[in-house]
Order: structure tokens, then C-alpha cells, then sequence
């Protein structure tokens, strides 16, 4: 041996016992960053949980578990940069963006937004931006498709800017402060408060804001003239405000004419009825910012109120309507008569009382503002709406109803041409409805019980309506408005009949998986994992859902719905439910997906939630890389190889837990060394009989696989691109067969929270249409199994999470069998007809493509 | 229902009382809420109660609470329920005969689990005396 060999050899060996020692720490700090990820998943999916109604908790759990999240994620990040050396230190900025907006909001501060939004861009998170009265205009519009005039709001953040450019938060200090200590100049402080609201002047940026704002809504309406209608925070919420707050009407669309009706909306914050408000709940509804809704004024040929629960009837079974002609002014102030319709509230909804006055006055918009006019002759004495218009009322006000869980007090108008529009709905309060609350522990005995503690409830709340069983996801199609859906299993697709389901059951789910999250954003009462409940129901026949003491009744247990319609506290509304809610909604939601694309970096991180996707991404990437080099793998310690009897060269890397014992000092081990649960699951599916198909393939694929996989000895060329990652309950595997690749990452553990499947597969060596048509077939059947299923050209990304163990392991050996599956479909994917066969084929089973 | 038991909740979070009143009173019980400890130690003097449920950390101490509720009422029962769980108030609960004490965020099933021994306990307690 020559001196340059021997020194390179020496040199060689100590680099590896380096690399050694390294390994080592490299894979503690592996396993540190999957701990803290762990760890912040469990602890979103918990404050998730929270919201379904069937805990009890308070600010000092929120503030608790919002401290345990930021610092888990951080860990996460921290370990990742020590396993990386500090490669990703970019991280550490965008977690302190992300942080300080979280701690904002549990401090209570707002967050700064745009001074005008359409209503078209508000979203559920933004209901401080707009208040409470648009961002339930803005649901409706989203979820129901109820028509709601077309509009813009000036948000809680232009009002802010108002006060602060008008010098006048100092004002409202003081009177806060005069009323603390309740000496009397508190009256007079609001008076100057109120005229100097009326008074100000509007910064250059409102100015622009607005200017720009009513150039579009004139583009679009013309120059119908506006509503300007107030939206405080608070309102419409746990406090109603009822007619406390200005509404102006008949608004020209120019900026001197709406400043002006701007300016009497914000005012009314501080109006005469303010001061006792604030006696009353508290002086920080004095902080409370009012944003302002700018709609159309619909040309009202009848406008009206609808409560969806008329307080007239002991019985609570009907709805009450009333209406005038013209202007909805009329029918809010009661100064004149109106018309007074009541319609039942059952299907299909008989009207059952008509009380038709004569209407001798209405109101109209006049040269300004709104005028007082007298009612032709030939209509006086005419009903202001057809029973057909009376009908559709009663059908929106109940779906209405059903949406937002409670009775609720709507105003509508219907135009000339008989157009029905929404303006406004919030909750109805029934003050003096005492329900008899006696007769609520007798109803046990006089209904039967389905079912009784079983299973978790998900979302909370009492709903009754018609069974609909469903057995497979296109009957979603047929879904009756307010029937309770009964599944086999959770699934996110049933998001779709969500805003009109009365309730949801299942046999198989969790509270925490994505389902239940989406039931919580809809209020829909839920109860998951009941076991058998689709065989204990019928399907059309009528049930009662009680989520909240999680019991079934057979029938429609009236004294239970009447006294969850009597009853004032909507928990969703409640201080702590939104404020968890917003936060929720900061940290949790994934926007970085797939890590393929080139926005998968540090900066595209926009929650905690994302975060941790990269922090956990690039773990697993330093890992693999690692297993890619030739030093590493050649030290059996680190890297073992796996014989099955099918040929797929899988490199393993054992992170503690995932081989036995045993088999410790081997470099070569088999499926019955393994431990882990989720890669001995994916492997039972791949070595299925019948799914590694090679046989009827074999002119084509033969020889492709023999060459790409069937390698003894590993060649150069493929070393390290079939590896496994394993621990008791992990497994990251990375696939190549020719020219595609599959990815998984998963979890698989006996906590529920833990879990998750994700995989992604990509690439081919067919034509481009032949690839596309196997990449439809695996969203077809990841789909079918309820992934949430991403594709782009020959990409496809599938995730899953939060499911129990059994669950995880039966859709790992079933993502096992579709990798042998797909292995060299792309080959035979000569038509669209093969992917509906091949579909048909995989569920039943049947994995020979060939055999006709 | 032969006689209505009554429970008295006391917790300074207004969240907390609002929800459990609606729960207990669908329960069958009579419910009165105190988001004050003072208010609420007042009121033991002069309402009767059979069940209290106790914040731990408020105004006043939610041990003073129980004293005063046990000097009043010796057969009442007293539940604390508390985001400061630790080891020490939780022996200590146990040392000086609290019926229950659950740590904040709980399930409601498990605190009217415990409301519903609370009253069975009162009840057989009525029975043999």
C-alpha cells in the first residue's frame, strides 16, 4: 500500500467515525424537531376541540396554550437550524411576524387591515375588520347564496385612522375614565365626543380609499344611491345593539354625501344610549371600533322584518312577517299599520294567518333621505306580498335560521320585479320565553332513546330532522335541506351540504379531524365515532340530536328545540369562542403544501402551521440526504438493507424503535426484523397477492423494472433514492421505480392527534397524456379514501390527518397496494375508459389490469 | 321532580357561569351565578344551596369558599374547578373533604358527572340520617 492510499484510508475512516458521532446528534436533533412538531400539532388540534361546545374553558387557557404553541413551534425551528447549520435562520423572522400577531390578538389588540373592502372580500376571519353585521352579510353571501345588495365596507381600521387623525381617542380615554369613577361629566364628554365626530376631517389616505371605492361602485351600480348602515364589532353578536346605531338611507353615491352619512354612523357609537351600554356590559364597549356598510339601496317595492320564531305564539311554532309597502323604515319604526303574516314553520309551510290593514302611508327615498308618502288608493288595501313571496320569506328565514343555529330577526326587501333581497339577519332574541326548563328531565322517558353517549361530540347543539343515510359520496348530491346526515365515516367532502344539514353522525371519526374542524365553522351539530349508529336510524325518519349531552331521540323532541331556541347564550359568539376562533384561524391553516414548487421556502410561510410543514419537510430532506451518501450507507450501523420478496432496493434508517433488537448488528434484514407500524403496513399492501403485477406485463415492464429495481447490489446510479426512515410509529419513505417517484410521510400512533398521511407521487416515463390519465386514477382513489387531494400535470399531493391508529394502518396498506398498482400503469393508460376500469378494479381488489 | 337541588357557581370569567347555568338548569337543578367571590360569599349566608362549584383563583381564595359554604351547609357538597391544578391545592382538596377537583379546560360531561355523584351523595346522606 502506497503512503497516499494508507493516509487516504486513515483519512477516510476518521472522517467516517465523525460522521459516526455526528449521526448520532444528527439524529437527536431529527427527532427534537419531530417532538416539537408533534407536540404544536397536538396542540392546535386541541384548541380546536375546545370550540365544539363540550369543554369548558377560559382566557387563562387561551393565553396557556397560545404560550405552549409559540414556544413549540420556535423549538421546531430551533432544531431544525442546528440540524441544518443555521440554514434556515430566515425562519426565526417569519416566526416572530406570525408570534407577535398572535400575541396581539390575545392581548386583545387589533390587527391593522385595508381601510375599505368590498363585501365580496371579507372572509371569516374578518370579523373585527368589517363588524359584526357585515361579516354576517358576507357568510350569508358565501355559504347560503341569499342576494345581498351590492356593497363595500369601511372598515374598523378607517375608523381607527378617523379617530387618530381627529386627535379624538383621547376623548373617549377620558370619558372611559369620567365613567370608572362615575362622576357626572360623563354625558357632556360624549356629547363633544359625538360633534366633533360629526365635525372631523378625513386623512388623505381615507380620502383616496373612499374616493377609489365609489369610482368601482359607481362602475357597477351607476348612480343608485346607498345604505350606509353601522357594523360595530361587538354588534349583532353577544349584544345585539339593537336600533342603537345610525342607518342612513338614500346615500348619492359622491364622496361629500357619504362622508357626511359616514360621519352620523361612526357618531352613533357615541350616541345618547351609549353611556348606559357601557354602564352596563362595561366601559371597554367604549373601545369598540364601528365599521360602516356601504350597500346598494335595493328600489323596494315592499320591504319588511321576518322573525323566524314569532314571539307571539306560546307555542313558538310559527313565523311572523310583517311588511309595508315602500321603504323597510316604515315597518322598523312602527309608526304606521302594517301587514302581519304568519306562516307555520313546518313544511310546507302553510300560511296561517293573514292580517291585511289598510296601508295608508309609506316611506320612499326622497330628493334626500328618505320622505313620507301616501299609498295609492288601489293598493291600500292590498297585501304588500304575494303568498308566494310569503312562502320564499319563510323558506330564507328558515335557512337562515338553520345556518346560524338560533331564531334570528331578518330585514328583507323585495324590488319591482319581485326579487327578494337580504339586508340584514342577526339573532332573535326571545326575552320573557321562559320555557318550562321542568320538563326537560322528563323527556327521557317520553322518547326513546337511539343512542346515548356514544362516540365524541364534535360540535355541539340541538337540531331535529329527517334521516339521510348516505352510502357513497355522490349521493351528497340528493341531500335534503335540513336532513341529519348519517355516514359509515368522517369526510371532509360533506363540507358541501354542511350550511343546510340539521346535524351529522357518524359511525367511524374523530373530533379533531378535518370534518369536525369544518363542522365547528358551520355550527353543525356533530357526534363522531358512534359505532353503529347508521343501523340504529331509518332512513326518512325524523331525530332529534342533542350534541350538547351527546343523545339521540327517536322523533322531534319539541320541549328540547324550543328551549335551545329560547335559550340567549350562543357560545360561537362568545368573547372567548371567537377570540380562540381568530387565533385558530392565524396559526393553523396550510397554504405550503407540496414541497416541490419553488415557493416552498422560509418567506411563503404564512402560519404556524406552515412552519412547521417546512421545519418538518427539511428534517426529513437532511435525513435522506444523508442516507445518499456513499459513507453513510456503507456503514450497516446507520443503513440496512431491506430483502422482500419483491424487488424494490429499499435503503433503511432505523431512528430508534423500528427494527428489533435483534436485528440490531444486521446489514441485511427482512419484513419480519421490522417494528414499525406504518412501514410494516405499507409493505403488507405492496407484497398483496397479486398487486406487484409483473406477469401480463411482462413484454413491457420486465425488463424496466429488472433493470431500474431488481438490484442486489445497489448501483451507483440509484443509490439512495429508495429509502426508508423509520422509527416505531414514523416512516418517511421515498420511492424512485424508473421514472417515478412516491413519496410518504406518516405517522401512525395510538395518539390520534398525532397522525397524518402524506403522499405525493410524481413523474413517468410515458407520453404526457398517459401520465395525466395515472394521475387522475390516484386522485380518484385517494379521493374515495377521503384524502385531500392536490394535483398539478403529473403532480399529486394527498394528505390526511388526525385518525386513529387502525385507521392509519388500514390506508397505509392500502397506499401500499396502490403503489404496486400504479407501479407501470402509466403504460397501459391507452384511454380514459381504462382509469374508470382501473378505478373499479383497485377498490374491488382485482389488481391485473390485463386480464380483460 | 320531589325537591329541586340548587347549585351555586362562582367563577370570575363571565364565560364560565353563563355556560354552566344553561347546563345545570337543563340538568333539572336550580342555579345561581356569582362572578364575584365576595358577592358570592355573601350569598351564603342568605340562599340556600346544596352543590357549589368554585373557581380556585378569584377575588377571594376558593378555599375561604368552601370553609364558609361547609360551616353553612355542612352537607353540602363543594367542587373546585381551576386552571392552577397543581399537586399542592390538589391534596389540599382532598385533605379538607372537597368533593371533586378538576382542572380547567375540562369536559363538561366530567363536571356533571361529578355534580350528579355530588347529589346521589346528598341524597343516601338524607336518607340514612
Amino acid at each position: 500500500m502506497g503512503i497516499l492510499e494508507k493516509l487516504n484510508k486513515l483519512f477516510r475512516s476518521k472522517q467516517a467515525s465523525r460522521e459516526r458521532r455526528s449521526l448520532r446528534t444528527i439524529f437527536a436533533r431529527f427527532r427534537d424537531v419531530i417532538d416539537a412538531n408533534t407536540r404544536a400539532l397536538e396542540i392546535m388540534a386541541d384548541m380546536g376541540e375546545k370550540l365544539s361546545g363540550d369543554y369548558i374553558f377560559d382566557m387563562a387557557y387561551i393565553r396557556q396554550v397560545t404560550d405552549e404553541l409559540s414556544e413549540a413551534v420556535f423549538r421546531s425551528i430551533h432544531n431544525l437550524n442546528l440540524l441544518c447549520q443555521n440554514r434556515y435562520e430566515k425562519l426565526y423572522q417569519i416566526y416572530d411576524q406570525i408570534n407577535a400577531h398572535l400575541q396581539a390578538l390575545v392581548e386583545g389588540k387589533e390587527k391593522p387591515g385595508p381601510l375599505v373592502v368590498t363585501l365580496e372580500e371579507v372572509g371569516p376571519e374578518d370579523i373585527d375588520l368589517v363588524g359584526g353585521k357585515m361579516a354576517h352579510l358576507a357568510e350569508i353571501k358565501r355559504h347560503l347564496g341569499l342576494t345581498i345588495p351590492y356593497g363595500f365596507v369601511l372598515t374598523s381600521t378607517a375608523f381607527r385612522d378617523y379617530m387618530r387623525f381627529n386627535a379624538l381617542e383621547e376623548l373617549v380615554e377620558r370619558l372611559k375614565e369620567s365613567l370608572e369613577r362615575e362622576d357626572s361629566s360623563g354625558e357632556e364628554q360624549r356629547k363633544e365626543l359625538e360633534k366633533r365626530i360629526l365635525a372631523g376631517k378625513l386623512s388623505p389616505e381615507l380620502t383616496k380609499a373612499i374616493e377609489e371605492a365609489l369610482a368601482k361602485y359607481r362602475d357597477k351600480c351607476g348612480q343608485r344611491p346607498l345604505v350606509v348602515r353601522s357594523s360595530a364589532q361587538e354588534e349583532d353578536q353577544e349584544l345585539s345593539f339593537a336600533g342603537q346605531f345610525e342607518t342612513v338611507v338614500n346615500v348619492p353615491p359622491e364622496f361629500d354625501a357619504l362622508v357626511t352619512a359616514y360621519q352620523r354612523v361612526i357618531a352613533s357609537l357615541f350616541g345618547p344610549r351609549a353611556l348606559s351600554y357601557a354602564r352596563r356590559f362595561g366601559t371597554h364597549l367604549l373601545d369598540m371600533a364601528m365599521a360602516a356598510g356601504c350597500l346598494e339601496l335595493v328600489e323596494a317595492r315592499t320591504s319588511g322584518v321576518l322573525f323566524t320564531v314569532n314571539p307571539q305564539d306560546p307555542d313558538l311554532d310559527t313565523i311572523l312577517i310583517t311588511a309595508n309597502w315602500g321603504l323597510g323604515v316604515a315597518v322598523v319604526e312602527g309608526r304606521f299599520p302594517v301587514d302581519r303574516f304568519v306562516v307555520s314553520r313546518t313544511d310546507p309551510n302553510h300560511i296561517v294567518e293573514k292580517e291585511v290593514v289598510e296601508k295608508t302611508h309609506c316611506y320612499i327615498p326622497g330628493a334626500k333621505g328618505i320622505m313620507e308618502a301616501e299609498v295609492p288608493q288601489n293598493l291600500r288595501k292590498k297585501p304588500c306580498l304575494t303568498d308566494d313571496e310569503i312562502r320564499a320569506l319563510a323558506k330564507m328565514g328558515l335557512s337562515l335560521e338553520r345556518y346560524f343555529k338560533r331564531p334570528q330577526d331578518i330585514e328583507w326587501v323585495v324590488d319591482a320585479k319581485g326579487w327578494l333581497y337580504l339586508v340584514q339577519s342577526r339573532p332573535l332574541s326571545l326575552p320573557g320565553k321562559s320555557i318550562e326548563i321542568d320538563v326537560l328531565p322528563t323527556i327521557r322517558q317520553k322518547y326513546e332513546i337511539i343512542a346515548e353517549k356514544k362516540g365524541r361530540v364534535a360540535q355541539g347543539g340541538v337540531a331535529a330532522g329527517p334521516v339521510f343515510v348516505l352510502q357513497n359520496l355522490n349521493e351528497l348530491d340528493h341531500f335534503p335541506e335540513g336532513a341529519v346526515l348519517v355516514a359509515p365515516r368522517d369526510s371532509s367532502h360533506f363540507v358541501r351540504i354542511m350550511p343546510k344539514a340539521a346535524a351529522i353522525l357518524t359511525d367511524i371519526g374523530s373530533p379533531t379531524s378535518h370534518m369536525a374542524t369544518l363542522c365547528r365553522e358551520f355550527r353543525v351539530p356533530a357526534i363522531v365515532g358512534m359505532g353503529d349508529i347508521t343501523k340504529r336510524v331509518t332512513p326518512g325518519e325524523m331525530i332529534t340530536v342533542d350534541a350538547d349531552d351527546n343523545r339521540i331521540y327517536r322523533g322531534k323532541v319539541e320541549e328540547l328545540l324550543k328551549y335551545q331556541a329560547a335559550s340567549q347564550l350562543d357560545l360561537a359568539e362568545t368573547k372567548e369562542f371567537r377570540l380562540l376562533r381568530k387565533i385558530i384561524h392565524l396559526v393553523s391553516p396550510l397554504h405550503l403544501v407540496d414541497p416541490l414548487v419553488k415557493e416552498f421556502r422560509p418567506e411563503s410561510c404564512r402560519s404556524f402551521h406552515d412552519l412547521l410543514r417546512f421545519c418538518h419537510e427539511k428534517a426529513v430532506q437532511e435525513l435522506v440526504n444523508l442516507g445518499k451518501d456513499p459513507q453513510t450507507l456503507l456503514d450497516k450501523h446507520i443503513t440496512k438493507k431491506l430483502d422482500l420478496p419483491i424487488p424494490t432496493g429499499i435503503l433503511v434508517i432505523d431512528l430508534g424503535g423500528g427494527i428489533k433488537a435483534e436485528a440490531a448488528n444486521k446489514d441485511h434484514i427482512t419484513f419480519e426484523d421490522l417494528e414499525s407500524i406504518p412501514f410494516k403496513a405499507v409493505l403488507s399492501g405492496m407484497l398483496e397477492p397479486g398487486v406487484w403485477q409483473t406477469s401480463a406485463v411482462q413484454m413491457h415492464v420486465k425488463d424496466f423494472i429488472s433493470s431500474m429495481i431488481k438490484t442486489p447490489d445497489l448501483t451507483p446510479k440509484y443509490i439512495g433514492e429508495n429509502i426508508a426512515v423509520i422509527s416505531t410509529y414514523y416512516l418517511n419513505l421515498s420511492l424512485r421505480f424508473g421514472y417515478h417517484f412516491n413519496i410518504l410521510d406518516t405517522y401512525c400512533s395510538p395518539n390520534v392527534r398525532e397522525n397524518h398521511i402524506y403522499f405525493r407521487f410524481i413523474g413517468g416515463a410515458a407520453d404526457l397524456t398517459k401520465r395525466g390519465r395515472r394521475i387522475r386514477l390516484i386522485e380518484k382513489i385517494l379521493s374515495y379514501y377521503d384524502f385531500n387531494v392536490v394535483t398539478k400535470g403529473d403532480l399529486l399531493v394527498a394528505r390526511l390527518a388526525n385518525i386513529p391508529v387502525e385507521e392509519v394502518e388500514h390506508l397505509l396498506r392500502m397506499i401500499g397496494r396502490l403503489i404496486g398498482f400504479t407501479r407501470q400503469l402509466d403504460v397501459l393508460m391507452k384511454d380514459d375508459l381504462v382509469v374508470e376500469e382501473a378505478f373499479k378494479r383497485f377498490i374491488s381488489g382485482k389488481y391485473n389490469l390485463m386480464q380483460a | 321532580m320531589s325537591h329541586k337541588y340548587r347549585i351555586m357557581v362562582i367563577d370570575d370569567e363571565p364565560i364560565v357561569g353563563k355556560r354552566l347555568n344553561l347546563v345545570f338548569k337543563k340538568m333539572g337543578y336550580d342555579v345561581l351565578v356569582y362572578t364575584s367571590g365576595k358577592k358570592a360569599l355573601e350569598a351564603l349566608d342568605t340562599e340556600p344551596f346544596d352543590v357549589v362549584v368554585t373557581d380556585l383563583k378569584m377575588d377571594i381564595d376558593g378555599f375561604e369558599v368552601f370553609e364558609k359554604a361547609k360551616r353553612k351547609n355542612p352537607r353540602a357538597k363543594v367542587i373546585i374547578i381551576t386552571g392552577y391544578a397543581d399537586a399542592h391545592n390538589a391534596r389540599r382538596a382532598l385533605q379538607e373533604g372537597v368533593f371533586d377537583f378538576i382542572p380547567k379546560p375540562f369536559r363538561l360531561d366530567d363536571l356533571k358527572n361529578a355534580v350528579l355523584r355530588a347529589i346521589e351523595n346528598i341524597k343516601n346522606e338524607d336518607k340514612t340520617s
